[in-house]
């Protein structure tokens, strides 16, 4: 439909009045108020209290299951068992339908797979006799050898983890290989031949944990009706419906509250299919809150990956070839196996389309060890370290700048890389020409705000302080292109307010926020008279969840559609009150105003609707499907200060310039970037998981596992390129990921830039920065 | 995880309720109310000490400063003749957790906290702090503390106050090499006092100034916080130059014995505690 009066996206930026502003966020007041807002504060009375009974064995076999105790137990409701729960395959990824993960996992299941594999549900009328009663359930294990490195996965003689006969979809279970990938464009071999300077390296990116503030909770109750339904702290609420479809047959109906954080870790089904059971088991409301130990080491982690690299180019510094070959490891079970490895590939390679000859590939295998699921990033924060920090010792072999050598090589707007035909997410992509590409001006800008040149003048090594100076290009994408939709739905109120209902899941991003600033912008009327109700599955169109970044991108979309369609209706029944032909109407500040200056308020004429003229409310809904994934970018500077007398880095400075297209909501979208910056630091310098030698993750809590804290993420500066992307709402496109790409091979290579050493396997810790000193003082 | 929580308002009451077994006292908590979550002590019944309104106080007489059993980091902080007269002190309890952490935690509850990781504790032994207990007795924190979460407090009786000796130091260090910059144990931890022949000399300066006195401490690196008397004794009459710094550095490799842990290797602590001493030739002031 097209409608001359509505403002479309061809306006040019400086004419919006609510997009591209910093309004306060929708939920802003409840949060600081600590209202109830999260799912544990819903308080559903008689819940049971579930409790997970979990392996202490990384690979074993359940012999036997005694829990007569337990349910002699004073309180116990129920304990379930893999012999009480339906036996179907599923995978607990929560992505479009049918999934690309493999169906390799089992409510419960009668074997193992890891320290942390659930055993048996515990139902108890309190949480005090739950933990009781599991410690008087008695399994008899039959224990097996574990595979616990992933880079022996496949070895010959490893026991296999995944031999049940109804695991479907993943590449060659008996090898413990739950996918595999490989593409190639042009002939890499010839290429490298020919390039003057190959480099070669094998780049370790370590498992991470979300360790978002909200643990995993979910509560389930028959609602009056006996219509099942279950509040979740999920991302997913759409998928979660399904797969709970899948495994018990049963439909329900999904509410997502306020969510406490989630990055990638709420992307998947975790706690939902406990709750289910047991209510589906005792007809009782279930309620299950994850303790942190539980979130850190028996949900998902991010995939550890290696990957081993060879990249050549000519002496004029053109690069010609990329040979990218990695192992990424899913751990337990086979969640987003697949395509967070091929996003590793896909949102990293077409940014150096200027190549001859590009090869990908390699395996995903199953340990015995936490399953690892999405993560922010995606598979795109593991690759970008190992490729840029490979580019960027590629262009000091050439001796030349690496924001030069970098710029030389990547994409422009109106370029095309073959690679978004070629790779997709767990299937082809999708062509596409770049059509927003501020690449060379973050590089430019981002120098100049950072003071790159004058910085690199000042000695490296000052008595027992080491400086570097290091840079990382980044892109990512916005949505999975020709899979995911939003919907949205607009209902005009009489008092003049609308209600949006999406399906889209704020889990802290501010989704709920700049979807409003969408609609108010396209309905000429201001973000606290857009009402939104998001991700309840009964009463709110579907949308695919909160992943991928792209939210903003495809529920943006479809908000501004329906918004669109809701201004169209609003001055057809305005046309009619105000007997007006349309075309001499416009919107403005909440009415409708026609060229005899006339006016009638949203309220009034959605009275007039209500009671005494043509009556009808005001209602529609639109979709949107994405075509392509615009891809954000993002250029990284960082300043590092190394104490060489006991190897502690500080990142002193870190600059990120960004083209996002318009930013929705500026303070927000700077948020997203510094949050994801200071993630990104953790993972180049702190966090990462210890276990013991049965498998046992030791960094099981925040005193152990150490994140950045205040004092670690010193100065972020974000800038935002001036970008406007056509495909997006009002220019946008995402924010939300791209952020953690850059910042462990910024550091890294401005640890190189310091001391010469060039460090390929994160995290970067002092004492491994220490000995890395040692040896390189020792080598001189 | 029930337990009875009680508030005495005076020492008598608090005594009184320190005679019952599986009780612990708790000033801010921030010790106890881990250890409790993680289940490591289950308590029968915790027994504040904030409410005991004689507890709460400091006294800076003329050779000491005493400190009382519930004034918190922060406190002490605030608190003018600290900074003046224990450097080294305000230095450590700086780097404790965080500044809420430093609102809530009590020096004395560092010191029955007993980690060989104490931030205060260390510059505790560098100062010869002694402890007082309720029973009136005091004495050296060095034979308090006895191992890991370990002290010589007899059953029933709790630290009323610390005692510093006051004492002119020319040179104070202190450093904590954690995991990261704030909320963090320390992988090692070192501190120094010296007191210089004929004052101090910038570093630019030559002259005949020798070292008089020496104390020098490590955390992290043994059951307890570490005093390296051998060292202490070496540097008598010294000038710190390069070949004293190495001298010492030899010793303390000799010293320290560290352990493997989730927060670093044995090796990394024993070169690190090493290192840390060659600090003394980069500060500006020497002797």
């Amino acid at each position: 439909m097209k409608v001359s009066n509505v403002k479309s996206s061809a306006v040019a930026p400086t004419e919006f009045k609510v997009v591209d502003t910093s309004v306060s966020k929708v939920d802003g007041y409840a949060l600081t108020k600590g209202k109830a807002v999260f799912t544990d504060d819903f308080n559903i009375p008689n819940a049971l209290v579930v409790k997970i009974l979990r392996s202490r064995h990384a690979h074993a076999i359940i012999k036997s299951i005694d829990a007569s105790k337990a349910l002699a137990l004073e309180g116990v409701a129920c304990v379930l068992t893999h012999e009480d729960v339906p036996r179907v395959a599923y995978t607990r990824a929560g992505q479009g339908y049918p999934e690309p993960s493999p169906y390799d996992t089992f409510v419960l299941d009668k074997k193992v797979r890891y320290v942390g594999d659930a055993v048996a549900i515990v139902a108890a009328e309190t949480e005090e006799i739950a933990n009781r009663a599991l410690d008087l359930i008695r399994v008899e294990y039959e224990v097996l050898p574990a595979v616990l490195d992933y880079e022996h996965a496949s070895d010959p003689e490893m026991p296999v983890i995944h031999d049940e006969p109804e695991i479907s979809g993943a590449y060659d279970p008996s090898r413990n290989i739950a996918n595999h990938y490989e593409m190639h464009i042009g002939d890499v071999d010839e290429e490298l031949a020919k390039s003057d300077i190959v480099v070669e390296g094998t780049y370790y990116t370590p498992n991470q944990s979300h360790a978002m503030m909200e643990t995993h909770v979910a509560i389930s109750y028959f609602d009056p009706n006996g219509r099942l339904t279950i509040i979740s702290s999920t991302q997913v609420p759409y998928h979660v419906r399904r797969i709970i479809r899948r495994i018990f047959g049963v439909e329900s109906r999904v509410i997502k509250p306020r969510i406490g954080g989630g990055f990638g870790g709420k992307q998947a089904v975790h706690v939902e299919a406990y709750v289910t059971a047991v209510t589906l088991k005792t007809g009782r409301p279930a309620r299950c809150v994850y303790t942190r130990e539980e979130t850190m080491t028996a949900s998902n982690t991010r995939h550890a990956m290696r990957f081993k690299l060879r990249v050549g180019a000519s002496k004029d510094g053109k690069l010609q070839a990329i040979d990218m070959q990695g192992l990424s490891n899913t751990g337990a079970y086979g969640e987003h196996a697949l395509t967070t490895f091929m996003v590793s590939g896909s949102k990293t390679l077409p940014l150096y389309n200027k190549v001859k000859a590009v090869r990908f590939g390699g395996d995903i295998v199953y340990t015995n060890t936490e399953p690892a699921g999405a993560f922010r990033g995606y598979g795109a924060p593991q690759s970008t370290f190992a490729l840029d920090s490979i580019l960027d010792e590629l262009a000091y072999k050439l001796g030349m700048d690496p924001i030069d050598f970098k710029l030389k090589n990547s994409i422009r707007e109106g370029e095309t890389s073959p690679i978004f035909k070629v790779m997709g997410e767990g299937r082809e992509g999708v062509e596409q020409i770049v059509q927003s590409c501020k690449i060379e001006e973050c590089a430019l800008m981002g120098a100049k705000h950072f003071n790159w040149y004058e910085k690199k003048k000042r000695p490296r090594i000052e008595k027992t302080k080491a400086h570097g100076y290091g840079v990382a290009f980044a892109m990512q994408g916005s949505s999975i292109p020709a899979i995911d939709m939003g919907g949205a739905t607009i209902k005009m109120n009489d008092d003049g307010t609308f209600n949006l209902m999406v399906g889209a899941t704020d889990l802290g991003t501010g989704s709920d926020t700049i979807l409003a600033q969408i609609a108010a912008e396209v309905l000429h009327t201001t973000t606290d008279k857009i009402i939104v109700y998001s991700s309840d599955t009964d009463i709110t169109p579907f949308d695919k969840g909160a992943y991928a970044s792209s939210t903003t991108y495809v529920s943006g979309n479809a908000t501004k559609r329906a918004a669109e369609k809701m201004a169209f209706e609003i001055l057809k029944a305005a046309s009619e009150i105000m007997s007006e032909p349309v075309e001499k109407l416009h919107l403005e500040n909440g009415k409708v105003i026609s060229e005899s200056d006339r006016s009638l308020t949203y309220s009034e004429i959605q009275t007039k609707l209500f009671y005494s003229f043509k009556q009808r409310q005001l209602e529609v809904t639109e979709s949107f499907v994405s075509e392509v994934s615009p891809p954000p970018y993002m250029v990284s500077f960082a300043e590092v200060e190394i104490d060489l007398e006991t190897g502690k880095v500080d990142v002193l400075n870190f600059l990120s310039y960004v083209d996002c297209g318009t930013p929705i909501n500026p303070k927000l979208a700077r948020g997203q970037v510094e949050g994801a910056t200071a993630q990104g630091i953790g993972m180049a310098l702190y966090e990462e998981h210890v276990s013991d030698k049965n498998g046992r993750i030791v960094t099981n809590d925040f005193f152990t596992y150490k994140i950045p804290a205040r004092e670690d993420i010193k100065n972020i500066k974000v800038e935002f390129a001036k970008s406007y992307e056509p495909t997006g709402p009002f220019g946008a496109k995402s924010v939300s990921e791209i952020g953690l790409d850059t910042p462990a091979p910024a550091i890294a290579n401005a640890i190189f830039d310091a001391i010469g050493v060039r460090i390929k396997k994160l995290p970067i810790k002092s004492e491994d920065m220490f000995f890395a000193i040692k040896n390189m003082v020792k080598s001189l | 995880m029930d337990f009875t929580f009680i508030t005495p308002d005076t020492e008598k009451e608090l005594k009184a309720q320190l005679s019952d077994r599986g009780s612990f006292l708790m000033a801010g908590g921030t010790d106890l109310l881990v250890k409790v979550r993680i289940g490591k002590i289950k308590p029968r019944k915790v027994i504040s000490t904030l409410k005991v309104s004689t507890l709460h106080f400091l006294e800076d007489k003329t050779d000491e400063l005493v400190i009382g059993a519930t004034i918190t980091h922060s406190e002490l902080m605030k608190f003018k003749p600290l900074t003046r007269d224990f450097p080294i002190l305000h230095d450590a309890i700086f780097t404790i957790g965080s500044a809420q952490i430093r609102n809530r935690g009590t020096l004395v509850g560092n010191i029955v906290n007993a980690s060989p990781a104490g931030d205060g504790l260390l510059a505790l032994y560098l100062l010869n702090a002694k402890v007082e207990f309720s029973d009136g007795s005091i004495i050296p924190i060095e034979e308090f503390v006895i191992g890991p979460g370990q002290t010589t407090l007899p059953a029933g009786e709790y630290v009323r106050a610390i005692h510093i000796p006051k004492d002119k130091w020319d040179i104070h260090y202190f450093e904590k090499v954690g995991q990261r910059n704030s909320m963090t144990i320390s992988v090692a931890s070192v501190g120094w006092l010296i007191k210089c022949k004929n004052g101090v000399m910038f570093s630019s300066e030559r002259g005949g100034r020798t070292i008089e006195e020496f104390r020098i401490a490590y955390g992290s690196v043994a059951p307890t916080v570490l005093r390296l008397r051998d060292v202490e004794e070496f540097a008598k009459g010294k000038h710190i130059d390069e070949e004293f710094v190495h001298s010492i550095s030899e010793m303390v490799k000799k010293d320290v014995h560290p352990i493997d842990d989730v927060r670093g290797s044995a090796e990394y602590r024993k070169t690190l505690c090493a290192n840390l001493v060659y600090r003394m030739i980069e500060e500006e002031v020497k002797c």
